[in-house]
């Protein structure tokens, strides 16, 4: 398991140096420091929501309804950042996350449905709160307090790093390290002999989303702070940025294996590609076109390798 | 201790319309070898499923050492003193011998919410369990998915005898191996029993049955047909009891 999972992070990492040295020849403002640090602030928000999504998908689930949880948790948390201050709201965001995540889960175990079909319902359910919540109307001129909390700087590196490093950290020792993280890549690789072995299948499934659903939430306070703004229609589309970078990464969408650096690199190299593109005034929607061709590229490449290993 | 360590009292399950065990009334005496043997559909994995936490009958009950026990779920059965070694082994090919031997069972180290996973421990605790099985060969950190049938039968196996069970159920457990690795199952199978372990042994081969079982339970259609002694029957009577040409010849 970890020998085929590092060649695939060595893979990735060889993606990345041939992206920075394509753009720094091209762009060589590419390579500064402003500018990386701008790509991994971009990319911190993908990459927290990507983490949890990740560990949705080890277990063969999928969350379709992270954006419109970026949504809901962006306008309640605008709105009451006021009354309930700033801690207490990057709290109570992270805990609302979860709690949507938690009813993702929970509908899925008990009704035994398709984690798609559920999460796709949730999708269309928690973006039109997030529009009646505010009456389809933003959020403008939030606390500068906030906003300096989770985007000011440690020294010189801004907070959304710092932060996605330790989300990381935190995501790599549950899945490599802790029991739900063996019991995470037995349900996904099958759910019946985990049931057979006095795993409690049905809970593991739920901690998943519930996890998924507070780093939703983390990002959701992240990005608020950041605009100094909150829309109902925050975070539209981000569901498919995410299972990209997870995907790019080298987590299969079957379950049962997953990388948790990988997904952070993926989403790294498809943030980067992205503000490479942009210095270099590429037409935005031939950006998507790129991006489609990487995903593309990545499951090639993992349908290679595991027939050379079922080769061995 | 009871006499019996496991007593089924007119057990009935229904899958929707499929009434797949009528009434099983059976005793497993404790301390022995008890096979159960029927024709493929007869209701054998069905009836051990029942002991194992993952159906519940649908009326009837179970009795485990003499008291009513409900067993609602594999851990309810692994409380019990219940381990089953499943048709299809049941272990999870993309984790390692160690994790697959302890899976819901991990040793961790630490207070919450930083429990984590005391690998050092496992590794000699799951390198124990192998040597205490005769098994020297596995690998504790090779994938299960890449390991031979014979091998994963042997992970599965080990699982099932290492945490110190009272009942130890095999459905079928030769019936995909060589007759080396059947034999070492045989000799398994026999130390358990000496050990004073109760067996319920799952077969289709007569001499396997005829070989290690003390006494023989004899299923057909859902119901628990006949029990024999080893001791006092054949393999022509038990093939007449499975199939019921008795009935027909009549
Ligand atoms: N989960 C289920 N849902 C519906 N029907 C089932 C289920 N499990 C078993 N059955 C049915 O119950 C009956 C008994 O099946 P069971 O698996 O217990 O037979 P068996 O004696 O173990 O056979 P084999 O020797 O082939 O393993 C069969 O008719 C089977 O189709
Ligand atoms: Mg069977």
């Amino acid at each position: 398991m970890p020998d085929f999972a590092n060649n695939r992070v060595l893979g990735v990492i060889i993606a990345l140096v041939i992206t920075f040295a394509i753009f720094t020849a091209l762009v060589p403002s590419f390579l500064s420091i402003a500018n990386l640090l701008e790509m991994g602030v971009q990319s911190a928000i993908i990459a927290i929501i990507a983490l949890g999504m990740t560990l949705v998908i080890v277990t063969g689930g999928i969350d379709l309804s992270v954006g419109s949880i970026v949504g809901l948790v962006s306008v309640i948390c605008a709105a009451n950042l006021e009354t309930w201050g700033a801690v207490p709201t990057i709290i109570a965001g992270i805990l609302l996350g979860a709690v949507l995540g938690f009813v993702n889960g929970s509908l899925s175990a008990v009704f035994s449905l398709e984690s798609f079909v559920v999460t796709l319902a949730t999708l269309n359910v928690y973006r039109g709160l997030a529009f009646l919540y505010t009456d389809g109307l933003p959020i403008f001129g939030l606390d500068q307090g906030f906003r300096n909390i989770l985007s000011g700087t440690v020294g010189t590196i801004p907070n959304p790093i710092v932060l996605l490093v330790a989300v990381t950290v935190i995501c790599y020792l549950i899945l490599n390290r802790s029991k739900l993280g063996v019991h995470l890549k037995a349900v996904g690789t099958n759910a019946d002999a985990s049931l057979k072995s006095g795993i409690a299948v049905k809970r593991v499934k739920v901690s998943a989303f519930v996890i998924a659903g507070g780093l939703a939430g983390l990002a959701s306070v992240l990005l608020i702070s950041r605009i100094g703004a909150a829309e109902p229609i925050s975070g539209t589309g981000y569901e498919l940025t995410v299972i990209a970078a997870v995907v790019v990464g080298g987590t299969s969408l079957m379950g049962g294996r997953a990388s948790i650096v990988g997904t952070v690199l993926g989403a790294l190299l498809l943030g980067s590609i992205r503000t490479g593109l942009t210095l270099l005034n590429v037409n935005p929607f031939f950006q998507l076109v790129i991006t489609g061709l990487i995903i593309l590229l990545a499951v090639l490449v993992d349908r290679a390798a595991s027939r050379t290993k079922a080769k061995r | 201790m009871a006499e019996n360590m496991i007593e089924l009292i007119d057990v009935e399950k229904y899958f929707g319309g499929v009434h797949a065990l009528r009434g099983v009334s059976m005793q497993v005496p404790a301390g022995q070898v008890t096979a159960i043997i029927g024709d493929n559909g007869a209701g054998k994995s069905t009836l051990i499923k029942c002991l194992s936490g993952i159906h519940e009958p649908t009326t009837g009950q179970i009795l485990v050492n003499g008291e009513p026990a409900s067993i609602s779920s594999p851990q309810a059965s692994r409380d019990l003193g219940i381990e089953t070694v499943y048709q299809d082994l049941a272990v999870i090919d993309t984790l390692n011998v160690m994790q697959n031997l302890y899976l819901s069972r991990e040793i961790r180290t630490g207070v919450w919410p930083f429990r984590l996973l005391n690998q050092r421990k496992m590794k000699a605790g799951a390198k124990e369990m192998l040597a205490r099985i005769g098994n020297t060969t596995l690998s504790l950190t090779q994938e299960v998915g890449g390991m031979s049938g014979g091998q994963r039968q042997a992970v599965a196996i080990c699982r099932a005898v290492a945490w110190g069970a009272r009942t130890v159920i095999f459905d079928e457990p030769t019936a995909a191996l060589g007759p080396n690795e059947s034999a070492e199952v045989h000799r398994l199978i026999a130390s358990l029993r000496e050990q004073g372990i109760t067996v319920i042994l799952i077969s289709h081969n007569f001499e396997e049955v005829m070989g290690l079982a003390d006494v023989i339970w004899v299923m057909r259609q859902g119901r628990a047909i006949a029990k024999r002694r080893a001791s006092e029957t054949t393999g022509r009577e038990l093939v007449t009891l499975l199939t019921g040409a008795d009935i027909a010849a009549s």
